[in-house]
């Protein structure tokens, strides 16, 4: 085994390098996981943001009520304040209320707020709870009711609200779960193209190579080591990954979701030493890796809905992402997390999953094996 | 003299694929990517059909006004909002598990509906919202007609059902964050001018390549020929950007703002900035080339990753507010949120505090550089 040995001679040189670009990853994924919101039915209510320049009753009670529907954020009453809000997703909604709006509205001048809004979907949200409320006052003030008397009814109409039961209660922790398994494939395609790119390019040195071909050492065997030494150094780093994992969501990840992500997760290590292995074939100059590294890492994490998610992209480009085990990796994820019944027929689809991850890493090992056969 | 180091260097730098590659093709790689990723998004935000499944029962069939307001919302015309199935609960069940649909809608005995959703979600945000609105749109109209039953018979009750607004919209254009990856994007080329730093460095510094140390023996002012490198690949550099802007406009559409003079100052000290940064790095220590490299990439990408360029909007607000400092001298995002100011807001207040911020990034690195590259004599390599 002096190919093995030899290999993690030259995996302690580098060794700073190999762990700063780890811990880059690593911390990447930690740090997105954390900050990222995933969706839960209580925080699913738009942020919004109230500037008001009314005094009445009515106008404060509306303010009641939408703080219970939605997340207050306070924003500066500037444009710059309020353009930064919507532009940093701070906020989806500005309402500004006017002078008066309140007397107006109950003495017909048909007075209108102001509404600032992100793109999102959310933000048309917000104008319909702002709309219901106001029709309601009108009407009733139409028919002669007080101030006051608005008020009350309102409050009683709007405790009408429909029973929601939710099936899956733990859905946001185990989506960010999710979340940072699907940030392997930047983490692992990035630092797997960058250790093996760069091993690979000293094994492959002109004048090293020749010295090996000459040697004792048959080339199969100089071959299956080195392989060997790839798969150990990349496994070591996935379970680094894993035992993350665990310690950040050791609820989750004791259950059968949380095993199936660690399977998944091992079949894409897998796949991606392979990916790593066949480019690191083709690569001869260690100054080509850096490039390569992250020209595939960025690439494939933006089109296969690790970076950004799969529903907003473009049905084309999902179809193209399909040939790649990214997208069978990311889309895995989702549907591991979404499991809530476990049986042959629920997880038959998710095994199909790991096989299909795996056949990826075939297809690219025996590429690789093609091109150092013909090369060399 | 200053002419004839320009000439050549500029001759040698055009000739390395590495530089050019990180410099000029990686951008539109990545730009193209973007776009690739992004160019749906507004698609992807707009209303859609949200498909539903009514318990199809007795109590359902029951309650007249619900049965005409799901019919009314599922009918196919552009106003559309559920597509709508009527089935019964144990089926509702499993196009629910099969997610099929995004929820369903069960009336039981006392008439009081109940929503049963699998995860949570917009939509199912938006179906509860309408069922809301339904049953207190019923109680006011009920506590209308106890407060003044004449009402069923002078029209007034027909207009609560009238849709109204009450709000204007007064939204700016549309600033959505998707175009905050693009100012990442160009703020990530002007870094990258750091690589080619790296290798102007690496040519003058006598113990960092062959070439440095017959640089060095040969009697011209070494000041001169670092200068006269830097300057052709700043050149360089300012004319890969010039062709990402382009490339970026008039390819992808992607409407950067139509203040070309302040885009143009920052990109410039953008660009003076990365280039610094690539001297510093080259000249600050003795590690090999591709150490080197690996440092200034990880530098950009982190930086990039911190201004919210990986696909996380929250990555960027959380840095902004946390570590404040950190977003100050972060090259990245003085570029990004600069060309952000350009773009959003009517005065230029903002975007002279970035410029301000980039340049004594520059001018910081810049001093350190020569201070090292001073110190530097040599009795033996």
């Amino acid at each position: 085994m002096i190919v093995f040995k030899n290999y993690f001679n030259i995996v302690k040189r580098h060794l700073g390098i190999i762990i700063l670009f780890s811990m880059i990853s690593i911390g990447i994924s930690i740090i997105n996981t954390s900050y990222t919101n995933t969706e839960s039915y209580e925080s699913e209510m738009p942020k919004i943001s109230i500037i008001n320049y009314d005094d009445s009753a009515l106008t404060n009670n509306f303010i009641n009520y939408i703080t219970k529907k939605s997340k207050i954020v306070e924003v500066e009453d500037n444009e710059k304040a309020i353009q930064d809000a919507l532009y940093l997703n701070k906020v989806d909604a500005i309402l500004i209320i006017p002078v008066n709006f309140g007397i107006d509205l109950l003495n017909k001048n048909e007075p209108n707020l102001k509404i600032k809004k992100s793109t999102q979907n959310i933000s048309e949200y917000t104008e319909l709870l702002v709309n219901r409320y106001f029709k309601i006052a009108e009407n009733y003030s139409n028919i002669g009711m007080t101030e006051r008397e608005i008020i009350n009814k309102i409050e009683k109409d709007i405790q009408n609200e429909i029973e929601v039961k939710v099936l899956n209660e733990n859905q946001s922790d185990i989506e960010k779960l999710a979340l940072y398994y699907s940030f392997e494939n930047y983490a692992f395609l990035s630092i797997f193209i960058f250790i093996i790119g760069t091993i690979m390019c000293i094994f492959n040195n002109e004048n090293i190579r020749k010295r090996n071909n000459i040697s004792m050492l048959n080339p199969k065997s100089f071959s299956n080591q080195l392989f060997l030494g790839h798969m150990t150094l990349t496994l070591s780093i996935w379970i680094i990954y894993i035992l993350i994992s665990i310690i950040l969501y050791k609820d989750i990840m004791f259950t059968i979701n949380g095993l199936l992500l660690i399977i998944n997760s091992l079949c894409f290590a897998i796949s991606s030493t392979c990916l790593a292995y066949m480019i690191g074939c083709l690569i001869k100059n260690e100054n080509v890796i850096s490039g390569v590294q992250n020209v595939i890492s960025l690439g494939l994490s933006f089109i296969s809905g690790c970076f950004v998610p799969i529903e907003l992209l473009d049905p084309n480009i999902v179809s193209f992402a399909k040939i790649f085990s990214s997208y069978w990796f990311i889309q895995g994820n989702y549907d591991i997390v979404k499991l809530s019944t476990f049986n042959f027929k629920t997880i038959q689809p998710i095994i199909q999953n790991f096989g299909i991850i795996l056949i990826f890493g075939i297809v690219y090992f025996s590429i690789g094996k093609i091109i150092v056969s013909k090369k060399y | 003299m200053f002419k004839h180091l320009f000439i050549n260097k500029m001759k040698i730098l055009l000739k390395n694929k590495t530089m050019l590659f990180w410099s000029l093709i990686f951008p539109f790689i990545l730009g193209t990517f973007f776009q690739l990723a992004l160019g749906n998004v507004d698609e992807s935000f707009e209303m859609k059909v949200i498909p539903i499944a009514i318990v199809d029962n007795q109590y359902y069939q029951e309650d007249k006004i619900l049965k005409e307001v799901i019919s009314g919302l599922s009918k196919e015309n552009e106003n559309q909002l559920f597509d709508t199935v009527y089935v019964s609960e144990s089926e509702a069940q499993k196009l629910l598990d099969d997610e099929k649909i995004d929820g369903y809608i069960l009336l039981n005995e006392d008439n009081s509906p109940q929503m049963m959703v699998k995860t949570n979600g917009i939509n199912q945000t938006i179906i509860k919202s309408v069922l809301d609105e339904y049953y207190q749109m019923s109680s006011a109209t009920t506590q209308m007609i106890t407060y003044n039953p004449e009402i069923l018979y002078n029209g007034i009750l027909e207009t609560i059902y009238e849709e109204k607004s009450y709000i204007i919209d007064d939204s700016k254009e549309n600033i959505d964050f998707s175009i905050n990856y693009f100012f990442t994007l160009i703020a990530m080329t002007c870094l990258y001018g750091s690589l080619i730093g790296l290798e102007v460095i690496k040519d003058c510094e006598a113990n960092l390549s062959k070439k440095g140390a017959r640089m060095c023996m040969s009697p011209v002012n070494k000041f001169k020929i670092i200068l006269a490198g830097l300057l052709a690949g700043y050149i360089i550099q300012l004319v890969s950007l010039t062709l990402l802007f382009l490339y970026l406009i008039f390819v992808f559409n992607i409407n950067l703002g139509n203040q070309i003079l302040p885009t143009v100052g920052l990109a410039m000290i953008g660009c003076l900035a990365g280039t610094s940064l690539g001297t510093f790095v080259g000249v600050a220590n003795r590690k090999s080339e591709g150490f080197k490299i690996g440092i200034l990439i990880s530098i950009t990408m982190t930086c990039c990753f911190l201004s919210g360029m990986m696909g996380v909007i929250n990555i960027k607000v959380f840095f902004d507010e946390t570590f404040p400092l950190l977003a100050k001298i972060n090259p990245i995002n003085i570029i990004t949120d600069g060309l952000y100011s350009i773009f959003a807001y009517d005065t230029l207040d903002v975007y002279y505090n970035c410029l301000i911020r980039i340049s004594i990034f520059s001018l910081i690195l810049i001093i350190l550089s020569f201070v090292f590259i001073r110190r530097k004599k040599y009795d033996s390599i």
